[in-house]
């Protein structure tokens, strides 16, 4: 039991330090040249048009949700002009990161590992290798950089669409009308909410593009071994994204108190 | 010589592929590597172009010692080596020409000038440019692997390396690429290296043949020496693979 619990941990240990010096290979042999640019356009415009109705669906009934609760307890303390403030800093400080990056991980995620996963194993990347590319900068870097900007695109498109569902959840089934919903946003929801949001995102969507190019590209052992890789980028994405989720809200959180001290900002 | 192997070992999960195999290659020879299946011939090729690392010994090409170079100076090497891979290996989200001029995309030419050389390249495998734009996917297994050995060539290599190029062809076509391998290696001087199972054409056109079994180096010799071995093991195996492809023809 404990040599089990043991060597899990050391395998946990391993594979981060696997995955984390693959990122690092991989921004290393990150080149401005104009086959590149091309290429990470392709794969932004690609990760853009599979994505996008999901996260606006989702964005729609997440904002409908979230106001719908908040009501609840809300109305109970007669706060309901706090409404939109809780509602929107709720989104951009948590829901919205995550949700995005569960959404990429499901969607894109899966699609990169079974992508380079079968080009791993019908030797594809030999073949790359062979013509004198180098594989990790034609096609790991493109996909990881597309991954990482497309979800800050899609995080700003989610969050405006979840809050205007929200606004008209509130207005309709809350009775709190769009100017009341929109007044307390500001006080809730600074530069420092929205910035945070987005460092969280760009956390966890570096760690679902690591994830899923590494589970690909070091696919073994035919179909069975590409089966592996997509269950495994799919999985472990989303428990390192939860670990993730907590540190970067102790560590903003932490240079947030830091800066009040020191600065005294608000 | 310019490739050469230096007691190389190989095994894979305990399982010994090669057991200190050693042989050289001239420049401008064509060197026929054949053996049962799985005897570890696709293993030999991809050592030579250092996708497979040896547990022991070394492989020099071009007094380069393979097994030792980096990734960059492994991608410096390879622009002199084509290989063609035993599966087409064509990469699938990109059409015919784009494959086949993937080595040349980066090299400041006009798309006219990359779909000329792409249909010169096909012309020698004899594919019609009626392809150029379909996906790999969209043609035969027998074209996709003429596709590859078509790539193979965009880069004027000195060196081709090639994983049973005419299995699952017809005879014509298969005729056109043993031609091709001659004609290149008698008038550009490219040192070929073909792994087969067509024991008729590498009597044909191979300067050299090596005999792979067990790991070990059963025979190695011109075909002259290899037809007339009389060693008992290498009489059973060129019996036995003349009458299986006897059976494959009638
Ligand atoms: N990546 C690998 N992992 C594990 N074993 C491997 C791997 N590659 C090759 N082998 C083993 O090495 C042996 C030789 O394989 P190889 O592909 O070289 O055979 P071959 O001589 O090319 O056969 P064929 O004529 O069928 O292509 C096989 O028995 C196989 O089990
Ligand atoms: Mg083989």
């Amino acid at each position: 039991m404990i040599t089990y619990v043991k060597n899990t941990g050391f395998d946990f240990l391993h594979e981060i330090g696997a995955i984390t010096s693959f990122f690092i290979q991989a921004m290393r042999t990150f080149r401005k040249t104009k086959d590149n640019y091309d290429l990470i356009t392709t794969q932004i415009s690609l990760v853009l048009t599979r994505s996008y109705t999901t996260v606006m669906i989702a964005g729609i009934f997440v904002g409908a949700i979230l106001v719908l609760q908040f009501d609840l307890m809300l109305r109970s303390y007669d706060a309901q002009i706090f409404l939109g403030g809780l509602n929107t800093s709720a989104l951009v400080r948590e829901i919205g990161p995550l949700l995005i990056s569960f959404l990429l991980a499901g969607k894109i995620g899966a699609y990169s590992a079974a992508e380079l996963g079968t080009m791993r194993v019908t030797e594809q990347i030999d073949a790359i290798e062979c013509l004198g590319t180098n594989p990790i900068q034609y096609l790991i870097v493109p996909r990881m950089v597309a991954i990482m900007i497309s979800s800050l695109i899609l995080l700003m498109f989610g969050l405006v669409i979840s809050i205007f569902s929200a606004m008209l959840i509130a207005q309709v089934f809350c009775g709190v009308n769009f100017l009341r919903f929109a007044s307390s946003i500001p006080r809730f929801t600074g530069l420092w909410t929205i910035s945070s949001g987005f460092i969280k995102s760009l956390v966890y969507s570096t760690i679902v593009a690591s994830v899923a190019c590494y589970k690909g590209y070091t696919a073994t052992g035919g179909a069975r071994g590409v089966g592996k890789a997509v269950t495994q980028a799919s999985v472990y994405v989303c428990f390192y994204i939860v670990i993730a989720n907590f540190l970067t809200s102790y560590f903003l959180d932490f240079i947030y108190e830091m800066g009040r001290l020191i600065f005294g900002i608000y | 010589m310019s490739i050469c192997f230096d007691k190389v070992s190989k095994s894979f999960g305990g399982k010994k592929v090669l057991d200190q195999i050693s042989f050289e290659i001239n420049k401008g020879e064509i060197f026929f590597i054949i053996g049962k299946s799985g005897v570890g011939k696709s293993v030999t090729l991809k050592h030579i172009i250092g996708l497979l690392k040896p547990e022991q010994g070394n492989i020099f090409l071009d007094e380069c010692c393979v097994n030792e170079l980096n990734s960059e100076e492994l991608t410096i090497l390879r622009q002199k080596c084509g290989m063609v891979f035993q599966h087409p290996a064509l990469l699938d989200f990109l059409n015919i020409k784009d494959n086949v001029c993937f080595g040349i995309r980066n090299q400041q030419l006009t798309a006219e000038e990359l779909k000329k050389s792409a249909c010169a390249k096909l012309a020698l495998v004899h594919l019609n440019e009626k392809i150029l734009n379909q996906y790999p996917h969209e043609v035969s297994f027998g074209m996709q692997k003429r596709v590859s050995i078509a790539r193979a060539l965009t880069l004027n290599p000195q060196y081709l390396l090639f994983d049973e190029p005419t299995t699952s062809l017809d005879p014509i076509s298969k005729n056109a690429i043993n031609d091709l391998i001659l004609e290149l290696s008698r008038s550009l001087n490219v040192t070929s290296v073909v792994v087969s199972h067509d024991i008729d054409c590498a009597l044909k056109i191979a300067d050299r043949i090596l005999v792979l079994e067990d790991g070990k180096i059963l025979a190695l010799g011109t075909t002259t020496e290899i037809k007339n071995s009389k060693n008992p093991f290498l009489i059973e195996f060129l019996s036995e693979t003349f009458i299986n492809s006897w059976d494959q023809v009638s």
